[in-house]
C-alpha cells in the first residue's frame, strides 16, 4: 500500500493497475447496490440490447477508479472529493481493464491533486475517462 | 480590473453552486452564501486558482476574510507574474 505525501507527489506522476471483473463480481455488486438491472444480470437480455454480454455497472468502474486513488495514487493518505467522469464504451466481464490514473494539477493551498484517469481495454478502447479531485490527508 | 476578477469569481460561484442567482461583491463571506462548506471551499479555490492561472500557500487562503480579500490577493499574484 502505497501512502504519498503532497510534496511526493509530482505534475505527470503515473500509476495503474490491471483487473478482470467476473459475472460472479458483477453479481456481488448488483447484490451491494441493489442495482439489479438486467443488462447487468443477464446476457441474453444484454444481445437484446446491442450490448455483446452482460455490462458491468458504471458505478463498478467508478469503485475501480476509488481503489487506484486509495491504494496507489497517493494510496493512504486519500480522500476522494469529487469524480468529474464519462462513460464511453460499456465494460464486459472477463476482459482486461486498465485503471490508470495521472497528477495534472497540485493544490497545495487546499492540499489536493487532480487526476486525469481512465478505464481502458487492452486495444486502448476506452471504457470511462474524466478527472478526480483528490484530498491529501 | 477589480470589476473584472469580481465577474471572473461570480461565474465560479455560480457554476459551482448551479444557482444562476448568486451575486458575491467584496464583503461576501461563506456565511452569505448557502452550502458553502468546506468541501466547496476547496472546490471554490481550485477552480480560482486554475482559472487565474495562479497557486495560493495555505497561509493566503487561511487569511482571507471576504471575496475583496480574494480579489485582492488575485490582484497582488497577477501583478508579480
Amino acid at each position: 500500500m502505497t501512502s504519498l505525501s503532497f510534496s511526493k507527489i509530482r505534475i505527470g506522476q503515473k500509476k495503474f493497475f490491471k483487473t478482470v471483473i467476473s459475472t460472479n463480481d458483477i453479481d456481488t455488486f448488483s447484490k451491494i447496490s441493489g442495482d439489479t438491472n438486467i443488462i447487468h444480470l443477464e446476457k441474453k437480455a444484454a444481445i437484446k440490447k446491442n450490448f455483446k454480454n452482460r455490462v458491468v455497472h458504471g458505478a463498478y468502474i467508478l469503485s475501480l477508479f476509488s481503489k487506484l486513488v486509495g491504494t496507489k495514487l497517493p494510496g493512504n493518505n486519500a480522500l476522494v472529493l469529487f469524480m468529474d467522469v464519462k462513460f464511453k464504451n460499456p465494460a464486459y466481464p472477463n476482459e482486461i481493464i486498465k485503471i490508470e490514473g495521472k497528477v495534472k494539477e497540485k493544490h497545495r493551498s487546499v492540499n489536493s491533486i487532480v487526476l486525469d484517469i481512465h478505464a481502458k481495454y487492452s486495444d486502448g478502447k476506452i471504457i470511462a475517462n474524466g478527472n478526480v479531485t483528490v484530498k491529501i490527508l | 480590473m477589480k470589476f473584472k476578477y469580481l465577474k471572473e469569481l461570480n461565474k465560479i460561484f455560480v457554476t459551482y453552486f448551479n444557482n444562476k442567482k448568486i451575486l458575491i461583491n467584496e464583503k461576501t463571506t461563506a456565511k452569505d452564501i448557502k452550502n458553502w462548506d468546506s468541501l466547496a471551499q476547496v472546490a471554490l479555490i481550485i477552480s480560482i486558482e486554475r482559472k487565474f492561472k495562479l497557486r495560493f500557500s495555505v497561509k493566503e487562503v487561511d487569511n482571507l476574510k471576504n471575496i475583496g480579500d480574494m480579489v485582492k490577493l488575485i490582484m497582488v499574484k497577477k501583478n508579480k507574474k
